[in-house]
């Protein structure tokens, strides 16, 4: 089996406050966004602490190392705190993470890719009726991080958002965005014209807060 | 006697008057050809360039923005003659220079693999000299001439951005939302002097409630602007943008309320395709395409299902599965930062 892999990212499109914060681990295929709480002064640093750490393979489950580093950011970036959204494009299937109100969906083209792109699944964000997190890394609440696995078959693309751009496109505007790939094996150009199409959409939509999208996209052949 | 006249034909039936164009005139003539022609080749070259790094579902449905064309002339006598004549008509008409590259520009540029390449409509060419141009040319460099023998007077260089974007082919009233969905956005984006940040901006402080009475009974809605309310609307071709709101009634039109904001003010219309009005709670029947204020914190009531010319009509009586009731009210919110999470004592 073999498996290729491309990403690419928009983060803190709109130039804003930037406590937003992207990490690419190439080798390992692991791809995290932080979006630090924009309500503490440290936050971007911490979300920029947190995507590093995260993007590196651990022998660790994750829900070991969710506690470790959670203690490790408490220490480092007091009073602050970062929502965590993870891929992981591995050789025995995806593994998807996400604690706090950041997006994370994933895409799947099936029956060989003849079939369109469909939202496969849509990780559950900790909010309140207010909208706003329950639980964040490096916060008094961190708890619970979601996970979801997927075999190593087809193609896949998974989309993850900080909550700005998340809350302003809906499912049908991104599996539309997503269809242009098509069955073709896109460019690294290709997904960063589909980023920045779709943090524009954001922005025309009247999105104030940071705008970060990023997407992945994998085939297990 | 000359030969024509001496067989009977007439000089002044045959006499054909040529005007000679100036020097001045037949300079610009070929000068604004061979720059079409270079700018036109520098813009294909680097679309030709760029474009492999994309698929083609991408440039379909995207475009690229011309950033910059830098034109230099090859040699001194060419780069003399173009300063000349620029100058001399910038004495006469000082946009002169912009609107000879005008010309010179075309607005849209494609290649062979369907890529487009758009030209702003504020761009402006720019004339550099470079080191050829203050050299003259020696006697073998005269003759540096393209393949098919014209001489090479100028090099051009190009340079693009994008892909973005290109905008949707959409229904008019699709389009017509777009355009006040974006010119919301356009007042969010553009904070007024006196506002320190976005959420001192107008819209940023307002949501719209919308309280709705028909088959379902009541349900409460907080949405954001623009704001479409009918029946089945959300499949009746409205733009990305625009939140939609279904009525389940029986006298209600496909699209019956739009609510916007224009300027910082919320205002509510019965759109055009709308075939049956509504009834205010002070008895006004609504005027088709006629702007209602929203004011701030002070709800609306409609009842659905009133013919539009029926300028007395005494208040609606029947169920509100039939005639149904939208009560809109702008509240205001606070957009306040995203709060840390605090652990429940």
């Amino acid at each position: 089996m073999t498996l290729s892999c491309v990403h690419a990212a928009q983060v803190n499109a709109n130039m804003g406050m930037g406590f937003d914060a992207f990490y690419a681990n190439t080798s390992d295929h692991i791809f995290t966004l932080c979006d630090g709480a924009n309500s503490c002064p440290g936050s971007g640093r911490a979300a920029q602490w947190l995507s590093e750490a995260f993007a590196q393979a651990d022998p660790h489950t994750l829900d070991e190392q969710l506690q470790t580093k959670h203690t490790q950011m408490c220490a480092l970036f007091p009073e602050t705190g970062s929502t965590l959204v993870r891929v992981h494009v591995g050789q025995d299937g995806l593994a998807l993470a996400s604690l706090g109100d950041s997006f994370l969906w994933l895409f799947q083209k099936s029956w060989g890719g003849w079939a369109p792109w469909r939202c496969i699944e849509s990780m559950p964000r900790d909010i309140d009726a207010k909208g706003h997190p329950t639980q964040l890394v490096g916060s008094e609440v961190c708890e619970r991080l979601h996970l979801r696995s997927f075999p190593p078959q087809g193609r896949y693309c998974a989309v993850l958002m900080s909550d700005g751009p998340g809350l302003v496109i809906s499912e049908k505007q991104l599996r539309q965005r997503i269809s242009v790939i098509g069955k073709e094996r896109p460019n690294i150009s290709d997904l960063e014209y589909l980023c920045q199409s779709l943090a524009q959409d954001a922005s025309d939509a009247g999105c104030n807060d940071d705008i970060s999208v990023a997407m992945v996209w994998a085939h297990y052949q | 006697m000359k030969f024509k006249q001496w067989l009977g034909i007439s000089q002044n039936e045959s006499k054909v008057t040529t005007f000679k164009s100036s020097a001045t005139d037949a300079f610009a003539d070929s000068i604004a050809l061979e720059l079409k022609g270079v700018s036109t080749e520098a813009v294909k070259q680097v679309l030709e360039a760029r474009e492999t790094k994309y698929m083609k579902a991408v440039l379909d449905e995207s475009y690229f923005v011309l950033d910059s064309l830098v034109i230099t002339p090859r040699d001194r006598e060419i780069a003399q003659k173009l300063e000349e004549f620029l100058t001399t008509h910038e004495a006469v008409d000082t946009h002169f220079r912009k609107k000879f590259f005008e010309q010179v520009i075309q607005r849209e540029y494609r290649s062979s693999r369907g890529s487009l390449v758009r030209v702003p409509a504020e761009f402006e060419v720019t004339v550099q000299l470079g080191q050829d141009s203050l050299e003259s040319l020696s006697a073998e460099e005269g003759f540096q001439v393209n393949l098919k023998g014209r001489r090479i007077s100028f090099f051009a260089e190009a340079s693009l951005t994008g892909p973005l974007k290109r905008e949707n082919t959409q229904s008019p009233m699709a389009k017509a939302m777009a355009q006040v969905a974006s010119s919301a956005s356009m007042h969010r984006a553009t904070p007024s002097p006196s506002a320190s940040n976005y959420s001192q901006a107008p819209h940023a402080a307002s949501q719209l409630e919308v309280v709705l009475e028909d088959k379902r009974g009541l349900t409460n809605h907080v949405v954001d602007f623009p704001m479409v309310i009918g029946r089945e609307v959300a499949t009746s071709g409205i733009a990305q943008n625009v939140n939609t709101l279904n009525v389940q009634s029986t006298y209600v039109s496909r699209n019956q309320i739009v609510v916007c904001e224009l300027l910082g003010d919320a205002y509510y219309f019965v759109p055009e395709s709308a075939s049956l009005s509504c009834q205010r709670s002070d008895g006004v029947v609504l005027e088709k395409l006629k702007l209602y204020p929203l004011a701030k914190n002070e709800t609306v009531e409609l009842r659905c299902g009133v013919e539009f010319n029926d300028s007395d009509a005494s208040p609606l009586q029947g169920s509100y599965a039939d005639f149904a009731l939208i009560q809109l009210r702008l509240q205001g919110i606070s957009h306040d930062k995203t709060p840390r999470p605090r652990a429940v004592p």
